[in-house]
């Protein structure tokens, strides 16, 4: 199977990521609640975690609070900080696990949404973009790091420059950043960054993290309550973070999971200079309308990862269509050739819509660090074979 | 004498365990009854009697916050 569906999760996972959740399977109790080995087990394999997270993007363990996946993490900021009657500002490229918890507290709680437009060729447009739509009152912005359709990377700490107020919060879905490119919290100026366990870092499915700038760690509301193992009695969640948003037991073995890819995690080497030789491949290709990408093929091209930081604007993710062919019926006849694309609205019709594509949608193209320029060019004769 | 040093959540008590140990004080995560006179339950590292000062200020440099301290009799 040739496998470019890296953006809906990373496949395949370890061996070692299997192995230690069999292992957790067969030692672990439920953490944070008692003095038996099993427990302890549990405790230590979500501190290890936690620590590997903090490690990784500029936090410390107890700012790291573990989720089952970026959207419940997008949906614990959000709900958790935003200001009743306040106004929030968002981006047009924005996946639906930020635009459905924004409409839902827009028709209950009445916030102001609104949206700034992203620029896909100048970065400088976009942040003066965001700069004006904050104005003086938006107190709150949630944006993507990355678009899960086209890739294109938000400007985020010069975002953050220009706008300084110090009560304005900056919450960051980093679900197609996070294993992709270098990120510590307080340089890219968030306040929150949420992420997926399972796709740039290759952890199991069930497994994401709320993580917070340990300079300005903010207050949040509780989403759920329930268990903490700490401070029963009280009739309310602990104030404590990470405990105080992580109620009732959690995904143990998806965790230890998560735990070995982060211990053997490596930034991918080849993603993005495939990405550019694909990119390249298909603008040739008779019949194929690419969408949101670099004109010019050599803006994604890196030396080494070390540069990805500054440098990367694109994130390894193509959307096109071909012309006479339904996006739906395209994905199908690649998966019947065994080549695992994703097509239609990817979950973000905000972004579909400004790409132009919200009424035909889109396939995607998403490479991962296990892709090969074998697996490009067999997606490409697939594609020619494909009358 | 030991004392146990009641911390908010089993992840400061990791963290603060980790920090003494590499200061060389030794530690063990408790549920001990005794955190009861503190919290109404939770999680405490206890430490031998002769740690305890320096232990407390370890964890005090480190941001950990100490939410009380408990004198138990050596093994209980």
């Amino acid at each position: 199977m040739i496998y470019l569906d890296n953006a809906a999760t990373g496949f395949p996972k370890s061996d070692a990521v299997l192995r230690a959740m069999q292992e957790a399977f067969v030692s672990c109790g439920n953490p944070g609640r008692s003095s038996h080995a099993p427990a302890r087990n549990s405790d230590r394999i979500l501190f290890r975690c936690r620590q590997l997270l903090a490690e990784r993007f500029g936090s410390t363990p107890e700012n790291v609070i573990l989720t089952k996946n970026a959207t419940e993490a997008l949906n614990i900021a959000i709900k958790g900080l935003y200001r009743p009657g306040g106004e929030v500002l968002t981006s047009t490229l924005e996946h639906n696990a930020v635009m459905r918890p924004l409409h839902a507290l827009r028709a209950a709680q009445g916030i102001t949404l609104k949206q700034f437009r992203v620029d896909l060729t100048e970065d400088a447009v976009t942040v003066e973009n965001f700069r004006i739509a904050a104005g003086e009152r938006a107190d709150m912005a949630v944006v993507t790091h990355a678009s899960n359709v086209c890739g294109r990377v938000l400007p985020i700490p010069e975002m953050r420059k220009a706008v300084r107020r110090e009560d304005f919060l900056l919450i960051v879905d980093g679900s197609q950043t996070a294993g992709h490119l270098p990120i510590d919290i307080r340089t890219l100026g968030a306040d929150v960054l949420c992420l997926p366990g399972h796709k740039g870092l290759y952890g199991p499915m069930g497994t994401g993290a709320l993580i917070c700038n340990p300079d300005r760690v903010p207050y949040f509301r509780t989403l759920i309550e329930g268990g903490s193992g700490i401070d029963s009695r009280a009739s309310g969640m602990p104030e404590v973070l990470p405990e105080r948003l992580e109620a009732g037991t959690p995904n143990v073995y998806g965790i230890a999971g998560l735990a070995a890819a982060l211990a053997e995690f490596r930034f991918p080497e080849r993603e993005h200079l495939l990405y550019r030789q694909l990119l390249r491949e298909l603008r040739q290709f008779p019949g194929i309308r690419l969408y949101g990408q670099p004109a010019d093929p050599s803006c994604v091209s890196i030396a080494s990862v070390a540069s990805v930081a500054s440098d990367a604007r694109y994130m390894p993710v193509l959307l096109f269509n071909r012309e006479g062919t339904d996006c739906e019926t395209l994905g199908e006849l690649l998966a019947e050739k065994d080549i695992a694309v994703r097509a239609g609205l990817h979950c973000a019709p905000a972004a579909h819509r400004a790409l132009g594509t919200l009424e035909s949608g889109g396939v995607r193209v998403s490479l991962g660090r296990a892709t090969t320029e074998a697996d490009l060019y067999a997606f490409l004769e697939a594609m020619r074979s494909i009358r | 004498m030991d004392w146990i040093l009641v911390l908010s959540s089993v992840t400061y008590a990791l963290e603060a365990q980790e920090l003494l140990e590499k200061h060389h004080i030794r530690s063990v995560i408790t549920r001990s009854a005794a955190i009861r006179k503190v919290r109404s339950c939770g999680y405490g590292l206890r430490v031998g009697g002769p740690n305890r000062s320096r232990a407390e200020a370890l964890l005090r440099d480190a941001g950990i916050q100490v939410l009380g301290t408990v004198e138990i009799r050596a093994g209980r």
